[in-house]
């Protein structure tokens, strides 16, 4: 079995590195697809948490493998609901610039 | 699967998610974005679930399919009006790297610290202990708050602009 | 109205039913239905008002069977508010308490409350008016009744304090009542000052009794156990400002001293005054009442009641006999210049009350409540048989332009002769037993300065009586100098006013004798003499001295019939004989004289010293500065000022609407939380 703590750096790298796309990419789609990364990477520390609650004691309950699956689950549903809108915003806007969206300001 | 395979696949997934946050086009962009994809499913493998290794697999790839599709879509739109940089957006976006960066220490020397390996060999087996509870609420806090952050946003606008249009 | 088994919750009904009849009438008036019929206000008013006095009477009547007890009637309705628990527990009942000292005043003010309804049925200027304002008259002139009923019946000091106001503003009402004049109806300034220096004392005096008899462990504001509280209170001392804390007063002077201020206020003393000429305003038959008993015989009243706390402050004593002392003689002096009828009726009352304070101050309810009864019965007397006349002249009220009228008004002549006998102290009338009494206390009294209050005494009797017989001479004898066309309408007022003005005059022929001093009672052979003295004292238990001073009293009744005669021959000297030369010679100082009728110009002192500088003061510094200046400009303006630019700027840079904006703010409050958990 792989040690975990660079499975956990790994993800840790990965989460951060979808926040900073998160928060300075202008184009809207990327900026979902850089939310999907922070899901993965979240996912990625379930499952190597679960191999190293794992190691300890195999008779315990799976629970990493469960949130990680919960974890996938939104993120799927995330990228469903979030391409949707940014193709309505998009052709609303003609733009797929995320600051052309501003009115949430009153 | 001997170590330096999992090194190599690791520092895959970080190029390739470096490319997707700096890419200038949005086709390259969603490319590396389902490198990450099968990448991290294949790490997944590695480790103790492949269940989950296989439903990321299936959900990575999906993701990356249906952003090149959206992407080849909206590709006539993004030609245009990408509109005037505005000076404070870039006190935002550096302000958003810094606390990133910072977040990233935290993490890694959180993980550090509570690292079990060590302690279990030197004899302490409450296994549960290991992370401890913080770490753990690092990873569950900000998911969930930042997606639902962005959906919520997004969903907004979207409102905003029916009223706007409707 | 239901009568149960005890007997003691009819003594509610005593002041409730002439409360009802105002409630009645003033609810009547602000609904403006259309004003009941006079006969019908009459019936109310006057019903009620009998009833009470016949309920009065029965309590009375009561209270006399059971008096071998000595325990007094007590009706309590409910508990107004309470607290605590145990031996410490205080409470506030609105109860209604009826011993000897109520139960005598309460005799006379219900007395007077049916005599003065009766003559303010016919005998009264409002009756000419509209039906409104006497509808308007009568709730107010129960309002009174139905507050001095409250205030004389207390069980307790805060139910005394209710009726005390409301006294205060029943007689406000009257006073500022004509006969649908808006514009008189503003009070003046001063009387309502005046009147919150008294208050202000009364509840000081309240605070100061709660709070020392909580300390000492049984918080209590009833009159009931009243001893108990002040025998363990009675060697409590307050420092005195500027004494380094040697100097120390007596609690108990503080309180009496807080309670005579209170009723110096009330009873218009020295310098306290300055209303009173305004009290007079009212229609003759409220201000017959409000003098009587509501207002100037409220103050007595008051010292007589809390008289515990004069038997242990001396010091409140003496002020007491003092200001009465002063008050008596300065009133005399004011009196003997007025030329306006009824407020001569009213210096005249206000030196007899200094009489009464004295009276109180030095002796103690014993001698001052029969007088009080006495001069309740004189004064209201001479007060309406005065608006008899005013009435009968056709409103004319100056007496220097009255005369003669003995053949034309010889009822009204008898009636007020009568009142100026009493009130004046003719030998063998109440007047005179009252200074009798008082003289012989003060001869061997150990008040400080006795011997000056007594001659003050005796120069005020000499003034009284000259001031009472110049009224009665220059309104009866003498040239008339009333126009012609009067004199022709002259007539004698009608008989509901004439029988009570008779039954008046009997009560205060016969009230002498149910207070003859003890001295003619062993002349006579006759026990107990002075019934009405030896009725209320039991309730001041053995705190004051009996009033056995038989040893000068023969000097003392020499010196007062002296006093007598040369007022009433220097009434007649001045006033009838040699009139035209006495009017000379006072046109001869007309400033003095001036000076003199407006009661020392202290009406201009308060003016000059406290009135405007106090106006001033407000405008400047209350309105335009702290008002406009402070509050307008800086904290509303200010405020509103603040939050717009506030708004506008500092606040503008967070609602960019940027997305990312946002997410970078929680990113940062995400980490800032972390590190707090991490660490």
């Amino acid at each position: 079995m792989l040690p975990v703590t660079p499975v956990i750096v790994l993800s840790a790298c990965l989460f951060v590195t979808g926040l900073i796309g998160l928060l300075t990419r202008r184009n809207l789609l990327l900026v979902v697809l850089s939310l999907q990364l922070m899901l993965g990477a979240g996912c990625l520390a379930f499952a190597a948490f679960d191999q190293a609650w794992l190691m300890t004691d195999v008779t315990r309950p799976r629970t990493g493998a469960v949130f990680g699956l919960i974890a996938t689950l939104a993120a799927a549903g995330q990228l469903g609901l979030g391409l949707a809108v940014v193709f309505v915003l998009a052709r609303a806007r003609r733009s797929l610039d995320i600051e052309a969206l501003d009115e949430l300001k009153w | 699967m001997p170590e330096v395979w999992l090194y190599l696949l690791g520092g895959l997934t970080v190029l390739s998610s470096l490319a997707l946050i700096t890419a200038r086009r949005m086709l390259t962009a969603v490319w590396a974005f389902g490198c990450v994809s099968v990448l991290l499913g294949g790490i997944l493998l590695s480790l103790s679930s492949p269940f989950l290794a296989f439903v990321e697999l299936w959900v990575g790839t999906s993701c990356f399919l249906a952003a090149l599709f959206f992407a080849r879509l909206l590709s006539g739109i993004e030609a245009r009006g990408l509109g005037p940089r505005d000076p404070g957006r870039v006190v935002i976006k550096a302000l958003g790297l810094i606390a990133s960066l910072v977040l990233a220490a935290v993490f890694i020397g959180v993980v550090a610290q509570t690292e079990p390996a060590p302690r279990i060999a030197a004899g302490d087996v409450s296994g549960r202990q290991g992370w401890g509870p913080q770490l753990f609420t690092l990873y569950v806090a900000p998911l969930p708050a930042l997606g639902l952050l962005l959906l919520g946003t997004m969903i907004g606008a979207a409102f905003l602009l029916r009223r706007r249009s409707g | 109205m239901v009568i149960s088994t005890g007997f003691e919750p009819l003594l509610r009904w005593i002041p409730l039913l002439p409360l009802l009849s105002a409630l009645l009438h003033a609810v009547w008036l602000v609904g403006r239905f259309r004003p009941l019929p006079r006969w019908l206000v009459v019936l109310f008013s006057c019903g009620t008002t009998l009833l009470s006095a016949v309920l009065a009477g029965w309590s009375f009547a009561r209270l006399l069977q059971s008096s071998d007890a000595g325990d007094p009637l007590v009706d309590t309705v409910y508990t107004w508010f309470g607290a605590g628990i145990g031996t410490n527990a205080f409470s506030a009942d609105i109860a209604f308490q009826l011993d000897s000292l109520s139960g005598v005043m309460l005799l006379l003010v219900s007395g007077l409350g049916v005599l003065v309804h009766v003559i303010a049925v016919e005998g009264n200027a409002v009756r000419a008016g509209e039906a409104r304002d006497f509808q308007r008259f009568f709730a107010a002139l129960d309002l009174l009744l139905a507050a001095t009923l409250t205030f004389v019946l207390a069980e307790n000091l805060l139910l005394m304090f209710v009726g005390w106001e409301g006294v205060a503003l029943a007689s406000a009402i009257l006073v500022g009542f004509q006969s649908g004049e808006p514009a008189a109806a503003r009070l003046p300034s001063f009387l309502l000052r005046v009147e919150r220096l008294g208050r202000f004392a009364f509840v000081l005096a309240l605070l100061l009794l709660f709070w020392s008899s909580s300390r000492a462990g049984l918080p209590s504001l009833s009159l009931h156990g009243l001893d108990a509280v002040l025998t363990k209170i009675a060697q409590e001392t307050l420092p005195l400002p500027g004494g380094g804390g040697d100097r120390v007063i007596r609690l108990l002077d503080v309180i009496g001293l807080c309670v005579l201020g209170a009723a110096a206020t009330r009873s218009a003393q020295f310098p306290f005054h300055v209303g009173l000429r305004h009290l007079v305003r009212a229609p003759s038959p409220a201000s017959a009442l409000m003098l009587s008993t509501s207002t100037l015989g409220g103050g007595v009243y008051l010292v007589c009641r809390l008289a515990p706390f004069f038997a242990w402050a001396p010091l409140a004593s003496a002020a007491l006999a003092w200001v009465g002392g002063l008050t008596a003689l300065f009133a005399v002096a004011v009196a003997l210049v007025q030329r306006d009828i009824k407020r001569l009726v009213a210096y005249v009352a206000l030196s007899l009350v200094g009489s009464l304070f004295v009276a109180a101050g030095c002796i103690g309810p014993a001698a001052a409540i029969p007088q009080l009864i006495n001069y309740g019965f004189g004064v209201a007397l001479l007060m309406l048989a005065v608006g008899a006349i005013v009435a009968a002249i056709g409103g004319q009220t100056d007496v220097t332009q009255m005369g003669a009228l003995e053949k034309r008004l010889p009822k009204l002549r008898a009636v007020t002769l009568v009142a100026v006998l009493t009130l004046s102290g003719l030998p063998g009338l109440a007047g005179f037993f009252g200074r009798e009494v008082v003289g012989a206390a003060l001869l061997d009294s150990a008040l400080p300065g006795a011997p000056w209050l007594l001659g003050l005494g005796w120069l005020t009797s000499c003034g009284l009586a000259l001031a009472l017989f110049r009224l009665y001479f220059l309104v009866f004898q003498g040239e008339s100098r009333v126009e012609r066309e009067v004199r022709a309408h002259l007539r004698e007022p009608p008989d509901s006013v004439l029988s009570s003005l008779y039954v008046l005059s009997v009560l205060g022929i016969l009230g002498g004798y149910m207070a003859l001093p003890q001295y003619w009672g062993d002349l006579f052979g006759i026990e107990g003499s002075n019934s009405l003295g030896n009725f209320v004292s039991p309730l001041m238990g053995a705190s004051r001295p009996a009033m056995d001073v038989a040893n000068h009293e023969g000097w003392v009744i020499v010196a007062i019939t002296f006093a007598w005669v040369v007022g009433a021959v220097g009434g007649w000297g001045l006033f009838v004989r040699a009139r035209a030369r006495s009017e000379a010679l006072a046109a001869r100082f007309p400033r003095a004289e001036a000076f003199l009728r407006t009661g020392l110009g202290v009406e201009t002192a308060y003016d000059r010293l406290l009135g405007r500088p106090f106006s001033r003061w407000a405008r400047r510094f209350a309105h335009e500065g702290l008002d406009r200046g402070f509050l307008e400009r800086l904290v509303i303006d200010g405020s509103a000022r603040g939050v717009s630019s506030l708004a506008s700027g500092a606040l503008k840079f967070p609602q960019s609407g940027s997305v990312q904006g946002y997410g970078v703010v929680v990113v940062l409050s995400l980490l800032a939380l972390l590190l707090y958990w991490v660490r």
